[in-house]
């Protein structure tokens, strides 16, 4: 009983204890407030069997087939529309801020991605932007100058496109070419090649509001965090709020890659926790400053999902890599700190792999049900959640789960005609 | 004569160590486990300047080994040896070497104890830095006498640091009978040298741990870039800084090369900084480089490098190889080329590399 009348005496005031259960008190923390989460790119599901089949196809000197199957594998939506049998295949690619330009013929692929015009008034700083660049993201392609045009032009010997090779050109392509044209346009004010498309008033208006939202909610817990002496958990609800604004579908430009670089320092082995509780907080507190932030608010197609591949063995290795963590929560009855090591756990998860909506949808209604509830309750839900993910293979389950539909329905219909 | 133009790093495949030569002897000292599974080294001095060197003995038991560098001409040296060096009376040493490769350095400390017993050798024990890349540098009084052989640390503890002692080494020096054609391995039983066609000591019988004679293995990347540098007129053994890793000089320019993953390997070369002013044009240059494989770009703070990167695959294709290893050549070659337009007409500034 004096333990008891200790710890409740030593709370701050403006703090009250919620319930006395089994003699434990606990403190109510609001599991973060979620929306659904819709900017998951899996109508890119990666299909692996047009990966085997690229790679079969390049062993048997079918190059061109290859690349075919190659491209099918990062979105097969690319090739729709598109005649295959002509002897030049001409392929347009959007993805975010990049226009792509592919072309394959009985030689080579090309690819050719057009970044921006220089003038004048931009040109120092455009130029020494794109050469880090060229040096710190690029592997295998360059941006170069033309007159004032920055693009990229990249070509393949047939022979050579290694399905594995192929993958990394395309993408490093695609992907960097939204990712510079991003920072030139948004950071250093160089107008933009294409068109951009915006939103209505009212959907920016939406987007903003909800970016304010979770800076305050990011806040208002951080604060909590502080003053209950609960430190490390700033770097909890940090990454919870850096992942609810990174799979908000219209936050693009400069911003979106500020998010995943401030995401990468977070996940920083080598770093110090508070050091990459400061990183976090100096983001938020920028993003708070953003005086256009409208102007990184706008539609986009994705042509790559930029999620990486992933199975069954890796999804089980994921959770596997968290399960001591967990445990060690529970059975020392944190379920506060479980709720919120799982929710990271789980937005984590779907930020690093590309998987299906047998693995979202149970996500998503896990978020969604314990929004802005106690946290401590939700804990049960969450672990429950976590074992279910972290022992099943979901989409086998799936297919079974269908296939039993149907012989079910094989032997109604053949015993109601018996 | 500066002490510190005396000590040498070594060089292999495996990593770096130290060495150092004393008065009267042709041969630098380094440890066995420095050079282990290597017969030629290459050891660079404080100028950097590189020499290929001889392993002509190894002493597995008490970790030594003697290098023989053909192209020495002078082998005066300020360290030297004090055969009435009474080491119960030394109190502060220093230390000199080469720490995690970089350029050689000076700590001091005082020895903790003269006969600490570790896995059956007696060890001189300091609380001087000792760090990796130490290992073989000299350990010595303030007046330049040697006292040990640094070897090894503690790695869990703070300024725990071991070395030969000086007692050890006289004995192995008395022992020796300098031969620059054979490669001379102590047996591990009893006092003899066994040369290295022998599969036992002729003196006791014991035989010689294959492991002493063993050659570590290269990769198939490192045939292949070590066959290009011959190809080239360069002598690989003088480029082998690490595990996959070369770098070197070719005329002026820096050239790296190193595999960051399993997929891909980078030759890279600093070229120099870019110029304080008129930085519109050489930006230009940069950016509008056009040579197809090969890459301008600035890292940092204004370094600017030239790079190709290649998908290690094509090199395993022997229809693709002869290509990428004739840009490879290319790149090599261009590199002191662009260094020097850089530096002569866009006025960019010299890079100062370790």
């Amino acid at each position: 009983m004096s333990d008891l009348f200790v710890r409740i005496f030593w709370l701050p005031r403006k703090y009250s204890y919620v319930s006395i259960k089994d003699e434990e008190v606990y403190m109510e923390y609001k599991f973060p407030k979620f929306e659904k989460i819709q900017n998951y790119d899996n109508s890119r599901f990666y299909k692996i069997k047009y990966l085997n089949k690229s790679r079969k196809l390049y062993k048997q000197q079918k190059y061109k087939e290859s690349v075919i199957f190659l491209i099918k594998y990062l979105n097969s939506d690319i090739l729709k529309n598109v005649s295959l049998k002509q002897p030049s295949i001409e392929v347009d690619i959007q993805h975010a801020l990049a226009h792509i330009k592919l072309n394959i013929d009985d030689k080579k692929v090309h690819i050719r991605s057009n970044i921006i015009k220089i003038n004048s008034h931009n040109k120092i700083v455009a130029l020494r932007k794109v050469a880090e660049f060229n040096f710190d993201y690029f592997d295998f392609a360059k941006i170069v100058l033309q007159d004032d045009l920055l693009y990229i032009d990249f070509e393949i010997p047939l022979e050579q496109a290694y399905p594995k090779y192929l993958f990394y050109c395309l993408y490093e392509i695609i992907y960097g070419s939204d990712r510079i044209i991003a920072q030139l346009v948004f950071k250093y004010n160089i107008e933009p090649l294409y068109e951009i498309k915006r939103l209505s008033n009212k959907e920016e208006e939406k987007v903003v509001g909800y970016i304010q939202n979770v800076i305050d909610e990011y806040e208002s817990i951080k604060q909590t965090f502080r003053e209950d002496n609960k430190n490390y958990y700033q770097w909890d609800i940090g990454v919870i709020s850096l992942y609810k604004l990174v799979f908000c579908t219209h936050i693009r430009g400069d911003l979106y890659y500020s998010i995943h670089k401030t995401l990468s320092v977070a996940y920083d082995r080598d770093m110090d926790i508070v050091k990459k509780i400061d990183a976090i907080s100096n983001f938020f507190d920028k993003l708070k400053k953003h005086h256009n932030l409208e102007q990184e608010i706008y539609d986009v197609k994705l042509a790559i999902t930029e999620r990486e591949y992933s199975d069954s063995e890796i999804i089980e290795e994921f959770f596997k890599d968290h399960k001591e963590v967990i445990d060690d929560y529970k059975k020392n009855n944190k379920n506060f700190e479980l709720s919120y090591f799982s929710v990271g756990v789980f937005l984590r998860f779907l930020y690093l792999y590309n998987v299906s909506k047998n693995y979202l949808n149970p996500i998503n209604k896990l978020l969604i049900k314990c929004s802005n509830k106690d946290a401590t309750k939700c804990s049960k839900h969450a672990r429950k959640l976590f074992i279910k993910l972290s022992k099943a293979d979901l989409d086998s389950q799936r297919v079974g789960f269908w296939v039993s539909i149907v012989v079910y329905i094989i032997l109604r219909m053949y015993f109601y005609k018996g | 004569m500066d002490i510190q133009n005396f000590i040498y790093k070594v060089l292999t495949p495996s990593g770096s160590g130290s060495a150092f030569m004393i008065s009267g002897y042709k041969f630098l000292i380094t440890n066995y486990h420095v050079v282990e599974g290597f017969f030629r080294v290459a050891i660079e001095d404080i100028e950097h300047k590189r020499y290929e060197a001889k392993v002509i003995m190894l002493n597995k038991a008490l970790d030594l080994a003697f290098l023989y560098v053909e192209d020495f001409k002078d082998y005066q040296s300020p360290i030297r040896l004090n055969k009435n060096l009474d080491l119960d009376k030394i109190q502060k040493v220093n230390i000199y070497g080469y720490p995690f490769g970089m350029s050689v350095t000076k700590t001091s400390g005082i020895v903790s104890s003269y006969n600490q017993l570790f896995y059956g050798n007696k060890y001189i024990q300091t609380d001087a830095a000792v760090n990796p890349g130490n290992s073989g540098g000299a350990m010595l009084n303030e007046d330049n006498e040697l006292v040990g052989i640094v070897c090894s640390k503690i790695t869990d503890a703070d300024n725990v640091g071991f070395a030969i002692r000086y007692i050890e080494f006289c004995d192995e020096l008395n022992l020796y009978n300098f031969d620059i054609d054979n490669l001379l391995v102590k047996c591990s039983s009893c006092k003899s040298y066994v040369s290295s066609q022998e599969k036992y000591c002729l003196e006791c019988g014991s035989t010689i741990e294959d492991v002493v004679y063993e050659v570590k293995k290269s990769t198939y990347i490192e045939e292949v870039i070590d066959g290009m540098l011959t190809q080239m007129g360069i002598n690989p053994v003088l480029c082998r800084v690490d595990y996959e890793y070369w770098n070197f000089y070719y005329q002026n320019a820096l050239i790296r090369i190193f595999l960051p993953d399993n997929d891909k390997i980078i030759i890279t070369s600093p070229l120099c900084l870019l110029p304080d002013k008129d930085m519109e044009s050489v930006l230009e240059y940069i950016v509008s480089y056009k040579e197809p494989s090969f890459m301008l770009g600035i890292y940092g703070l204004g370094e600017i490098y030239l790079s190709y990167r290649v998908y290690q695959e094509h090199l395993y294709n022997k229809d693709f190889k002869s290509d990428v290893l004739s840009k490879f050549i290319k790149m090599i070659q261009s590199a002191p080329k662009i260094q020097e337009k850089l530096m002569n007409v866009y006025k960019c500034r010299e890079f100062l590399i370790n």
